[in-house]
């Protein structure tokens, strides 16, 4: 049994955090009251943490308990601004890692943030680090960028976290796209909660199939290997059948647009990739699978690929997927350097008010003579 | 032994010859002295008459009269004697003992008399003048009649009773007094006449009224209304009795009035779940021809059920609904309803005692009368939920337990993810 440490960080990742535990108790409807007669249907020793400094965020969570939400005190939070964040973590850097080093030791840990917002994205490549130079185990960071249209500001924080993120050490970045994914419902608050629990469901499916027995090949050390392959950044995809589906359908699916977090062409550019397919047997037609696993293979490089045999399922597939470029992302980093210079213009403008202020201020203490 | 056997009825014979011959000769001497010529002795309504004394030739002449009739008359000598029946039975003597000269003649009797007690005479002297003097005393005879003016009456009607004296004896009556008993079957309604006391009188011949009332007939039947007597005295205190008809009346049945409450006591369910509900109605009916009175009707409801509500007639003493009218007409009837609450399972009758009086229109009581009435059987059931009263003790223990372990399991969830 593999013991699992998950860390929300800011608003966005107590969410997901939120939804993860929340799925633990069984399936995405449950409602509010799941938590007084179910249990957490976790196949690992699953910990979780949230971190925030703003207390009404914590306070807004429901299905985590509360000894898992740790408020960081600061007057008045850090207002996406992550220099402040910075400096709130380390100055509560050692009651941060206090709170991790109580919950255990682990085999792998992951860590969920928004890349854009103040807390999150601040603290996560510093815990990171921190935790990489305490601890051996891997520590994955599943990063969700912000809608494009939400101002300069996070676009900032967006390109800095993620650029701090890939140097703190973590073992690789999943990303998920909220620009990607914004057609999936209503209202901002249902578009977040869809979000959520996509994201929730793929890292839950992931755990779950990380302890099973499988057929074929995966464990963590699998997980790890293509984890490590490509840019460090990666995303998930997912497919679950509501009906009888052909296997080869579902994967395809699990591959396709549809099913993934982040915007990408999976046989354009995957590095390494990593299918997992659960779902009673009759569905699990061995040469149908190989058939299309080496379809992406032949595209990607090497594929993993684990079967999870469940009876009375229906095919479901999770594929976790290792980026060598990110077409979309780079997108975002040039929209983000406007954005940084456009920041800097508007700072030089302020710069050069106050410069109108030190040459007003040369005659300070001076009385004209006459 | 033959012998002695034959002499006995001789003997029985002789002592009862013997003992009539004892009676026989038992003459009593009613007087013994002299009777002017012209003069009479009577002997309550018998008068001797001396109506001439021969002295030279010892003889006498002599008249009896019996009342103002001439019975006997003859012609004695001295020592001679003749006898007149007296009465029924009695037998008088007249003997002639001598004669006497002198201013007026007279002759020397002894009159005696047998069979007949002397002390029963109540004229026993001489009469100065002879018939021509004497004064009989009658029989007085009151003929009382007693009339009804109708013979066939019901119960509750009245008769008028007439009851009229006649004098037709020989005599006037004196100090009557009549006597009217007591009637069973009736009561004395109203006296309209009636005579107080004695009549001092009644001459012969004289009619008068002695009652007049009115009865009324309280029970069925054929009856000899009782005669009416009548005890007088004639002139010479000589004691009559007297008794008038005897009439008699039947009295029918049919008059009586009477109230007649009959009862429906119903329910609307046969069977009802516990805490259910049910709703009697009571229908009260007067079939008879009279008014009932202080009409009640007190209801016994069983353990299991409860009385919630009602008519505003109906009051509830101890829980238990009372019904009371003051006066239920004849051919009325009142409908009252109330609901009960099945409080427990089981098998149901709800008890009524009817009690109510009337006048019959006769008598002056009112006559009570009671009955008592049931409904049909009630089945209360279980209810929806009575299967958990059922339990033994230990399913609350364990159900209790459940809950209270589901309460602090609640509660410790409930802290746990409470921020
Ligand atoms: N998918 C998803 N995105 C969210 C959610 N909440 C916020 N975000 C995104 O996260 C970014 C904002 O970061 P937050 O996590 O709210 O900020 P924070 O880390 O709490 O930092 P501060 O609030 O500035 O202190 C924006 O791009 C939002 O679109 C959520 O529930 N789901
Ligand atoms: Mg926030």
């Amino acid at each position: 049994m593999l013991n699992i440490l998950v860390i929300g960080n800011g608003q966005c990742g107590n969410r997901i955090l939120d939804s993860v535990n929340k799925h633990a108790f069984g399936g995405g409807k449950s409602g509010k009251l799941v938590k007084f007669y179910s249990k957490q249907k976790f196949k690992s020793n699953v910990q979780t943490i949230a971190f925030n400094t703003a207390v009404n965020d914590l306070k807004e969570m429901k299905f985590t308990k509360a000894k898992d939400r740790v408020h960081i005190p600061h007057l008045h939070g850090v207002g996406a601004n992550r220099n402040i964040g910075k400096r709130v973590f380390e100055e509560k850097k050692e009651m941060i890692m206090r709170q991790i080093e109580e919950k255990g030791n682990f085999d792998i840990a992951f860590v969920v943030t928004s890349a854009s917002g103040g807390t999150g994205s601040s603290f996560t490549p510093l815990l990171v680090k921190e935790m990489k130079e305490r601890y051996d185990y891997p520590v994955y960071c599943v990063v969700v960028l912000p809608f494009r249209e939400e101002g300069t500001l996070y676009l900032q924080n967006a390109a800095f976290s993620l650029r701090e993120l890939r140097q703190s050490g973590a073992d690789g970045v999943i990303l998920a796209d909220n620009q990607y994914l914004k057609n999936i419902g209503g209202s901002i608050q249902e578009a977040y909660n869809g979000i959520n629990d996509m994201i929730a469901e793929r890292i839950l499916f992931l755990l779950d199939a990380l302890d099973s027995e499988m057929m074929m090949v995966t464990d963590l050390g699998d997980f790890k290997t293509v984890m490590s392959g490509g840019a460090g950044l990666a995303t998930i995809g997912f497919f679950r059948a509501e009906k009888e589906t052909p296997i080869k359908t579902a994967i395809q699916n699990a591959l396709s647009p549809t099913g993934l977090l982040f915007s990408t062409d999976v046989y354009d550019e995957a590095s390494r990739a990593m299918v997992i397919i659960k779902g009673d047997r009759k569905y699990l037609s061995i040469d149908d699978i190989s058939s299309e696993i080496e379809k992406l293979s032949g595209a990607v490089g090497h594929v993993f690929k684990g079967i999870v045999v469940r009876n009375g399922e229906y095919p479901q597939v999770l594929s976790v997927l290792t980026l060598e470029s990110a077409h979309e992302l780079e997108e975002l980093y040039s929209v983000a350097v406007q954005a940084i210079h456009h920041e800097k213009a508007k700072k030089q403008r302020v710069e050069e008010a106050a410069e109108l202020d030190k040459t007003f201020s040369q005659i300070e203490g001076l009385e004209p003579e006459y | 032994m033959k012998l002695k056997r034959i002499h006995i009825p001789f003997l029985c014979a002789f002592f009862i010859l013997l003992m009539l011959g004892g009676a026989a000769s038992a003459r009593a001497v009613v007087y013994e002295g002299d009777i002017e010529e012209g003069d009479g002795y009577q002997l309550n309504n018998y008068l001797i008459e001396i109506t001439d004394v021969f002295v030279e030739a010892n003889t006498a002449s002599y008249y009896v009269y019996e009342r103002e009739k001439k019975i006997d008359d003859g012609l004695l000598d001295i020592n001679e004697s003749f006898e007149f029946d007296f009465d029924d039975k009695g037998e008088v003597q007249v003997r002639l003992k001598s004669v006497h000269s002198g201013v007026v003649p007279r002759a020397t009797v002894e009159i005696t008399m047998s069979n007949y007690n002397i002390g029963d005479l109540y004229i026993n002297d001489l009469v100065d003048g002879g018939y021509s003097s004497a004064s009989f005393a009658g029989d007085p005879e009151i003929e009382i009649t007693k009339k009804i003016d109708k013979s066939e009456i019901g119960i509750g009607e009245t008769i008028t009773v007439t009851v009229n004296a006649k004098n037709i004896g020989d005599d006037a009556a004196n100090n009557v007094l009549f006597t009217d008993p007591k009637q069973e079957h009736f009561v004395l309604e109203k006296t309209t006449y009636e005579v107080t006391g004695a009549v001092s009188e009644i001459d012969v011949g004289e009619s008068i009224p002695i009652y007049i009332y009115e009865l009324k007939a309280t029970e069925a039947g054929t009856f000899d209304l009782k005669p009416v007597t009548a005890s007088y005295t004639n002139s010479a205190s000589q004691a009559y009795h007297s008794s008038s008809n005897a009439p008699k009346i039947t009295i029918n049945e049919g008059n009586k009035k009477s109230a007649q409450v009959e009862i429906s006591m119903d329910v609307d369910l046969k069977s009802v779940e516990r805490n259910g509900k049910i709703i009697s109605t009571i229908i009260l009916r007067n079939t008879g021809d009279a008014a009932a009175e202080a009409v009640r009707l007190d209801i016994t409801l069983p353990q299991g059920l409860e009385y919630e509500g009602g008519d505003k007639d109906i009051e509830t003493i101890g829980g238990s609904p009372r019904i009371f009218i003051d006066t239920l007409q004849a051919n009325n009837d009142k409908e009252y309803s109330y609901v009960l609450k099945a409080n427990e399972v089981g098998t149901y009758t709800i008890a009524g005692e009817l009690s109510y009086e009337y006048n019959n229109g006769v008598d002056t009581e009112n006559i009570k009368e009671s009955a008592e009435v049931k409904t049909s059987s009630i089945y209360v059931t279980k209810g929806k939920f009575d299967y958990l009263f059922e339990q033994p003790v230990y399913v609350y223990v364990i159900l209790l337990l459940v809950l209270g372990a589901v309460g602090v399991h609640i509660y410790r969830r409930h802290k746990e993810y409470k921020y």
